[in-house]
């Protein structure tokens, strides 16, 4: 397994999913996910990206409805020490048993900015066996979560 | 008794700085102990400007490339392989789709 191209300039809107901060006025033709950073978004939003998940656990379970994907990035660990990388891992646990206690989805993204920053497939499962988290449970969840997702988005494709 | 060789795991890593493999043994190192590092024995095989391909042991790929993808300055791997022989097979293949603009 490895990365392999999902999209070209001539496939956009095939195969990628595009995030958006604010939903798009008239109908588009290609698939996009709500993204924020902000808890107070939460119930309009399809992805809540959080870093530090022991800061927010309180808001989180008063504002957060189910179905809501939450995500945490791999490029915020990347500048971390042991330590501080120790107690992300920790986080990512926490955050996943809240997930699946919420009916919620825990996404692990890369937060790549550039090809160098990009996560491969293969450290992907190793990260997730890392966190503990079972990657042949995670994928299936997240492949069936973001189909439901997206096909309640109104697109001309 | 037969004497087997340890299986090794060949990866390709896309960075973007000269000394990626010392970052990773370190960065490896740091997150799983000295011990696991030397079991890993982390080693650099062959070295382009951008790409490396670095070796280690079955046991501990894991390990390593967990350490990849928690790196800083950041790194990708491209591919994993048990012979280095596939792996440069399809080291075109993968660097220029990592590397096409999107």
């Amino acid at each position: 397994m490895a990365i392999d191209r999902v999209a070209a300039a001539d496939s956009v809107g095939q195969n990628v999913i595009h995030r958006l901060e604010k939903p798009p006025v008239t109908p588009v033709d290609y698939q996009y996910l709500l993204v924020s950073r902000n808890i107070r978004d939460a119930q309009h939003v399809d992805v809540l990206t959080i870093s530090d998940f022991r800061q927010v656990k309180d808001r989180l379970k008063k504002e957060v409805k189910s179905g809501v994907g939450i995500e945490m990035t791999v490029a915020a660990a990347r500048k971390m020490d042991a330590t501080d990388v120790g107690s992300w891992i920790l986080q990512i646990r926490e955050l996943y048993k809240f997930c699946r206690l919420s009916r919620c989805q825990f996404i692990l993204s890369s937060g790549a900015d550039s090809p160098y920053s990009m996560v491969s497939g293969p450290c992907f499962d190793a990260l997730l066996k890392v966190c503990g988290i079972d990657p042949q449970n995670y994928w299936p969840d997240l492949e069936g979560w973001l189909e439901s997702r997206l096909a309640r988005r109104v697109t001309t494709c | 008794m037969l004497r087997r060789r340890e299986k090794k795991r060949y990866l390709t890593i896309l960075h973007s700085q000269p000394r990626a493999v010392e970052e990773l043994q370190k960065r490896h190192a740091e997150l799983f102990g000295q011990i696991s590092a030397k079991k890993a024995g982390i080693k650099e095989m062959w070295s382009d400007q951008q790409v490396t391909v670095v070796r280690c042991s079955l046991e501990s790929t894991d390990s390593v490339l967990a350490s990849a993808a928690l790196c800083y300055p950041p790194m990708c791997v491209l591919d994993v392989s048990g012979t280095i022989k596939r792996l440069r097979r399809r080291l075109p293949a993968k660097v220029n789709t990592a590397a096409s603009p999107r």
